[in-house]
C-alpha cells in the first residue's frame, strides 16, 4: 500500500493489455477498476475505447488521472487470461502492485508475439479447413503453405507499418497467388478451397463478437468502433483476393 | 457416414488449431474445439430443413451457450471459448464468393451476396447477444453478487472530499 501512485500505472497498463489483445471494452473497463479498488483509490472511474484507456482516481486525497493511447490491436487470447488473472488477484489482495508489474512484464515478455511453431500449427487449422470446404487432401497442403506464408508477411508488414488494413491486403494477396500456383502446377487442387480455408484464420471474427457484446453491454462508441475494424477488414481480406484473382 | 466422420475430425482439428494459433490458454483448447464441432456439426444438420440464416442462429446460440456455462465453471473470459468455437461457422466462403461477383464486374449480384452475407453475420451476432442476455439472467444472482460487492466498495470510497 506504500506505492499507490503506481496502482495507478499498472491499472491502466492492464486495461491497455487487455484491449489490444483483443478483450471485451467492459471486461478492460472492469479489470482497471478492480485493481484501483484493490489498491484503496477512492472516487474511481474509468474509461476504456478501442484506442485509448482514461482512468482517474483520488489516491491519498490527491485526484490523479491518467491515459494510454492504444496504437495496434492484435489477437491473443491467453494474454487476455492472464491479465484477467492478475488482475483478479490484485482485488482479492493476494498480490501487489510491484507484483502486479512483474506478473504483467513476464506475461509480455514470456510470449514472444508470433513464434514460429505457433505459425505451424496455425497452418495446419487453414489446411483443415480447407478440405471441410470440400479440398481433397492436395488442398490441405496448399493451404497450409498458403496460411503459414501469410501469417508471416503479415507479421513482416506490420513491423513496417501499424495499419491493419495493410497488412491484411498483403496476406490476402499472398494467399491468392499461391492459390493460383497451386492451381497451375497440378490440375486436381480446388483454389476455392484453398483460398476459403487460408483466409478462415484472419477473417474478424473477434473483432465482430466484441463489436456486438460491447453494444450489448452498452459501450456504444466502442461497439461501432470495432463494428467498422471488422468491416475495413473483411475490405482488406476481399481486396487482397480479388487483386490476385482478376489479373 | 464415412464423410460425416471425416467432417467431424477435420472440424475438431480446424478449431483446435485455429485457438493454439490465436494463443489461447491450453485449458480451453480442447473445450472449444468439442463446442466447434458440436456447433458445425448441428448447422450441417440444420442445412438439411432449414435456411442457412436461420441454421446458423442456432449452431451459434447452442456454441455460445456451451461457452458461456463451462467459461464461468473454468473462470475464464467466455470470448476466448466462444470466439474459436464459432469460427467453422464465420462467412468466409460468402465474403469469397461476393468479391468474385464485384471483381467480376456483375454488381447486382455481387449486392445480392453482400446483403446475404450482412444476413448471415447478422443471425450470427443476434445469436451471441441472445446467449449472453440467456446466461446473464440464469447467472444473475451470482453475478449480482460479485458485483454488487465491487460496487459497495465503491459506494463507500467514491465519496469525494
Amino acid at each position: 500500500m506504500n506505492n499507490r501512485s503506481d496502482c495507478m500505472l499498472l491499472a491502466i497498463k492492464a486495461a491497455a493489455m487487455m484491449i489490444e489483445n483483443g478483450g471485451e471494452t467492459y471486461r478492460a473497463e472492469e479489470c482497471c477498476l478492480s485493481i484501483l479498488c484493490g489498491c484503496g483509490c477512492e472516487s474511481v472511474n474509468v474509461v476504456a475505447f478501442p484506442t485509448v484507456v482514461m482512468a482517474t482516481a483520488q489516491i491519498d486525497g490527491e485526484m490523479r488521472t491518467e491515459c494510454i493511447s492504444i496504437k495496434k490491436r492484435t489477437i491473443n487470447l491467453g494474454l487476455i487470461d492472464r491479465v484477467n488473472g492478475v488482475s483478479r488477484r490484485i482485488a482479492a489482495g493476494e498480490l501487489n502492485v510491484e507484483d502486479g508489474f512483474a506478473a504483467l512484464e513476464k506475461n509480455q515478455q514470456k510470449h514472444p508475439l508470433h513464434p514460429l511453431w505457433i505459425s505451424l500449427l496455425a497452418a495446419i487449422s487453414a489446411g483443415s479447413f480447407a478440405i471441410l470446404f470440400d479440398g481433397g487432401a492436395i488442398d490441405f497442403l496448399y493451404a497450409f503453405v498458403a496460411s503459414f506464408l501469410a501469417r508471416n508477411i503479415v507479421h513482416q508488414i506490420e513491423k513496417v507499418s501499424s495499419y491493419n488494413f495493410v497488412s491484411t491486403l498483403g496476406g490476402s494477396a499472398v494467399i491468392a497467388l499461391v492459390a493460383r500456383a497451386a492451381v497451375s502446377i497440378s490440375a486436381g487442387s480446388n483454389m476455392e478451397a484453398i483460398i476459403i480455408g487460408a483466409i478462415m484464420s484472419m477473417l474478424p471474427g473477434l473483432a465482430m463478437t466484441n463489436a456486438i457484446r460491447d453494444t450489448i453491454n452498452g459501450d456504444l462508441v466502442s461497439g461501432v468502433a470495432r463494428g467498422a475494424e471488422a468491416l475495413i477488414c473483411a475490405v482488406a481480406i476481399a481486396g487482397g483476393v480479388a487483386i490476385v484473382l482478376s489479373i | 457416414m464415412h464423410d460425416i466422420l471425416l467432417t467431424v475430425i477435420f472440424s475438431f482439428i480446424a478449431v483446435a488449431f485455429f485457438a493454439v494459433g490465436m494463443h489461447a490458454p491450453w485449458r480451453t483448447v480442447l473445450i472449444a474445439a468439442v463446442d466447434g464441432t458440436i456447433g458445425y456439426m448441428l448447422y450441417l444438420l440444420l442445412c438439411k430443413s432449414l435456411a442457412e440464416s436461420v441454421s446458423v442462429f442456432y449452431a451459434t446460440l447452442v456454441i455460445c451457450l456451451i461457452a458461456e456455462i463451462i467459461a464461468r465453471k473454468i473462470k475464464a473470459p467466455a470470448t476466448i471459448i466462444s470466439f474459436t468455437a464459432m469460427v467453422p461457422l464465420v462467412p468466409g466462403i460468402m465474403l469469397y464468393r461476393t468479391m468474385l461477383f464485384f471483381a467480376a464486374g456483375s454488381t447486382s449480384e455481387g449486392i445480392a451476396s453482400t446483403i446475404n452475407t450482412l444476413i448471415f453475420a447478422g443471425s450470427m451476432s443476434l445469436a451471441v447477444t441472445l446467449a449472453t442476455l440467456i446466461t446473464k439472467i440464469i447467472f444473475k444472482r451470482k453475478d449480482l453478487k460479485e458485483k454488487f460487492g465491487l460496487l459497495h466498495k465503491l459506494g463507500r470510497l467514491g465519496k469525494r472530499q
